[in-house]
């Protein structure tokens, strides 16, 4: 419709141009104001196209327009206004760019999330992936010193270590972690 | 019409009231840009984190905004807090504002408000107040007011029943006063794309209308 020279126009182009922006010609494009204009002064039947859809316009132009008083108009910049420091300054973003730290998960974040998902994915075993976890804390809390001592001692005192580690643990979380020191000193 | 240099309708009062707390100036003015400074003045400051331009620019535009927000809701609550929000978003971003005389601010603005519109739609209703009917005038001489009531009611309805591209084209084309061009650029589709919403939407409400002709003798 947009793409041709619009000097002159007939009944067709007025129909098609009512059936999309109405009997009003104060909303008919630029372009073809003119000439839809002219045509409508010698066109008995292009004029009762308008008329018929100004019939339709007249309905549609009698919903009422909302009101939009000064007070509404404050009541909402002034929210704005308020809500401004919640959002990021335009300034102050480009002044200050953000610590990479803070958008870092913390362990404790990582341990939460995972619990959070296995509990809203397989609620059971979430739970018991939070008994494991809760009972391995558990243990390293409490493990035994012996494994800690004697770092520069000779092979013989080496081995005395050992056994004591070894006669110490007695609970299966602190098996799974004294093995490894065991070994470290033995070397 | 340049809408960016034009002061709106009782925008005085609004802006005056609102950006006088940021101001060490008289309302409505800004140290160094005059007594009316263009839109795209105003967002140069606010990308630089100038409150009373951002007061400024929201006061002249939101009564425009706010209009087209309640047509397409058809509720001031909800359209107020769709203004608020497109206002938040002109604040952060401000800084990617390219003044190179293309775009018009209002566009945008009206972009991002029915943007907004759209997806607050698309949200689960709540029966707030404003969806609840005036109790109806019983004095007999109101008869013929309530008359027209009806029948504004009976269009207002054939227009919420109209598909949600054919309203907004009605709201921007028919009620705002938008060009096709601008509608076009609002919502994202090209002219005759929304001349063929226009059309299908007129053909819908004539028939759905069909029945006030009898009532009115309008169509």
């Amino acid at each position: 419709m947009a793409d041709r020279e619009w000097s002159t126009v007939d009944v067709e182009d007025i129909a098609a141009l009512t059936a999309v922006y109405g009997g009003n010609p104060a909303r008919w494009p630029a372009d073809r104001r003119a000439a839809a204009v002219r045509a409508l002064a010698m066109d008995g039947a292009a004029h009762e196209l308008v008329v018929n859809e100004a019939r339709l316009d007249a309905l549609l132009s009698m919903v009422a327009e909302p009101e939009i008083s000064a007070a509404r108009v404050d009541s909402v910049v002034a929210g704005a206004l308020a809500r401004l420091d919640a959002v990021t300054a335009p300034a102050a973003a480009k002044a200050a760019p953000h610590k990479l730290d803070t958008f870092l998960p913390s362990p404790f974040d990582l341990v939460r999330t995972a619990l959070s998902w296995l509990s809203v994915r397989a609620p059971q075993a979430g739970w018991l992936a939070g008994a494991t976890v809760a009972g391995i804390l558990v243990g390293v809390m409490t493990m035994p010193s012996a494994t800690l001592s004697g770092a520069e001692t000779t092979t013989a005192q080496a081995g005395t270590a050992v056994e004591t580690a070894q006669a110490d643990v007695t609970d299966m979380p602190s098996l799974l972690f004294t093995s490894y020191t065991v070994e470290t000193h033995a070397r | 019409m340049d809408e960016s240099v034009q002061p709106q309708p009782r925008v005085g009062t609004a802006s005056a009231s609102a950006a006088a707390p940021y101001a060490g100036n008289p309302a409505g003015t800004l140290m160094g840009l005059g007594p009316e400074p263009g839109d795209d003045a105003l967002l140069a400051r606010i990308a630089q984190g100038d409150r009373q331009a951002f007061a400024l620019l929201a006061a002249r535009h939101a009564p425009k905004a706010m209009k087209l927000a309640q047509r397409v809701l058809g509720n001031a609550a909800d359209a107020d807090e769709v203004v608020q929000e497109a206002m938040l978003r002109v604040w952060t971003g401000a800084k990617n504002w390219i003044p190179d005389g293309r775009a018009r601010f209002s566009t945008w603005l009206h972009r991002v408000v029915v943007n907004l519109c759209v997806d607050r739609r698309r949200r689960p209703a709540f029966a707030g107040l404003d969806g609840i009917p005036e109790p109806p005038d019983p004095t007999p001489s109101a008869v013929n007011v309530m008359a027209r009531q009806q029948t504004a009611k009976l269009v207002s309805q054939a227009l919420a029943e109209l598909p949600e591209r054919q309203r907004l084209a009605v709201t921007l084309c028919y009620y705002e006063e938008r060009s096709a061009a601008d509608a076009a650029q609002i919502l994202s589709l090209s002219v005759s794309a929304v001349e063929s919403l226009l059309a299908r939407a007129r053909r819908a409400l004539r028939a759905r209308l069909s029945g006030v002709v009898q009532d009115t003798g309008e169509v």
